[in-house]
């Protein structure tokens, strides 16, 4: 195990769990899905995560699911928000 | 709750750092990347060997379009920006993204690049377009989803079509697969660019 | 320890740095500015681990449309807000207030 490999699971594993407790902390609804792109992000960090694999360079199929992803993370974040905005949430949208 | 979103963390952590190494699937993607006709290996990924994805990724960005768009507004749109400089520079700075969105869509096939990431440069074309009241995406309810799935079905129908030439669906004919790629990329592109702009807008009124 | 490896160990402390701030900073203004630079950085890390594919994409998608998408939404709020209170909170003041006081015991 590289200090490279640990050093990127770390940061995936952070990520991860710095946007899951802010899902679960703060009740703005606004703070909960910066929270949920924030996970997104530990978990496309680990799907690039350069530890298990072994010889030829990065593997383009796990590339392809995280560009896939993020397309559909930028989707449910303009849906959440406008969902936000319709519930008029704390009045000021936020 | 916070106790267990750091165990959930510790556990994705351990299970990361103990995962075995793999070979992965990079010598399977070589083996056949002559047959898919670009030679970015992430681009076969994504148009070819795992087109059926990228097929569901466009009809999710629609359906969240869907389900966004008849939200009754609670505020109105900003009036459209004025001014010659803002109304100047964002006229010459459309077309340029315009034009870099086409480009990085060509080089995708060989280098890193690609629909998904032209239609985002589309995107934020069209987005800065609709910010000086220039817009060209069509206001009307549904109208701008209609549009995006034509988009799809073009993929779509690519993709059933390929039945009669390889007998699998979505399964290019080696011969033809870069241009035919090539052009599912720009119908892809189009909706995905047009069905972003609009979840951008969506959820306001005309100003 | 390599130069790549301090690079990264930079990267990765910049990365923690604004994860931290854009989820528990009391005023959500900076939480979402905080946001957009860790997208930018996060896509720097991901060119550095051999994924420039991925990298372009979240730069134009994660860090770009989301948060225009994001500006947009506090944007939006805030003349909601004006019509409805009589106050833009446009000097932030007391949009912070209020922020602070429904994340109470958070930051």
């Amino acid at each position: 195990m590289s200090a490279v490999a640990i050093l990127y699971a770390g940061l995936a594993a952070a990520l991860f769990g710095l946007g899951l407790i802010s899902v679960v902390l703060h009740r703005s609804p606004l703070r909960r899905l910066l929270g949920i792109n924030v996970m997104g992000l530990g978990v496309f960090t680990a799907l690039l995560y350069p530890g298990p694999v072994e010889g030829s360079g990065p593997d383009p199929v796990p590339h392809a699911l995280v560009i896939t992803g993020l397309v559909v993370a930028v989707a449910g974040t303009a849906l959440g928000l406008s969902l936000i905005r319709r519930a008029g949430i704390g009045q000021d949208g936020i | 709750m916070v106790l267990g979103a750091l165990a959930a963390a510790a556990a994705l952590f351990v299970g990361l750092v103990l995962l075995q190494p793999v070979p992965g699937l990079t010598p399977e993607v070589e083996r056949h990347i002559a047959e898919t006709g670009v030679s970015n290996p992430v681009t076969a990924v994504l148009l070819d060997y795992r087109a059926y994805d990228t097929l569901m990724e466009l009809l999710i960005v629609v359906l969240a379009l869907l389900a966004a768009e008849p939200l009754a507004p609670r505020i109105a749109a900003r009036a459209p920006l004025a001014g010659p400089v803002v109304v100047g520079g964002i006229g010459a700075l459309a077309p340029a993204l315009a034009v870099l969105g086409g480009y990085v869509l060509w080089i995708g096939a060989t280098a890193p690049g690609g629909a998904l990431q032209a239609a985002a440069l589309w995107a934020a074309a069209l987005i800065l377009l609709e910010t000086v009241g220039r817009g060209l995406v069509p206001r009307a309810t549904n109208h701008a989803a209609g549009l995006s799935a034509i988009g799809v079905a073009v993929f779509f129908g690519a993709g059933l079509g390929a039945v009669a030439f390889t007998g699998m669906p979505l399964d290019w004919p080696a011969k033809h697969a870069g241009a035919i790629i090539l052009g599912i990329e720009v119908a892809a592109a189009a909706a995905l660019a047009l069905g972003l702009a609009a979840l951008f807008r969506a959820g306001t009124a005309a100003p | 320890m390599t130069p790549d490896l301090i690079v990264d160990a930079v990267l990765a402390a910049l990365v923690l740095g604004l994860a931290s701030t854009a989820m528990f900073v009391a005023s959500v203004r900076i939480a979402v500015g905080a946001f957009i630079a860790l997208g930018a950085v996060v896509a720097v890390l991901w060119a550095r681990l051999g994924a420039p594919d991925v990298a372009l994409a979240e730069a134009v998608i994660g860090a770009g449309l989301t948060g225009a998408l994001l500006l947009r939404h506090l944007g939006l709020a805030d003349e909601g807000e004006g019509e409805g209170e009589g106050d833009t909170g446009r000097d932030g003041t007391r949009e912070d207030a209020r922020d602070g006081r429904r994340d109470g015991g958070v930051a």
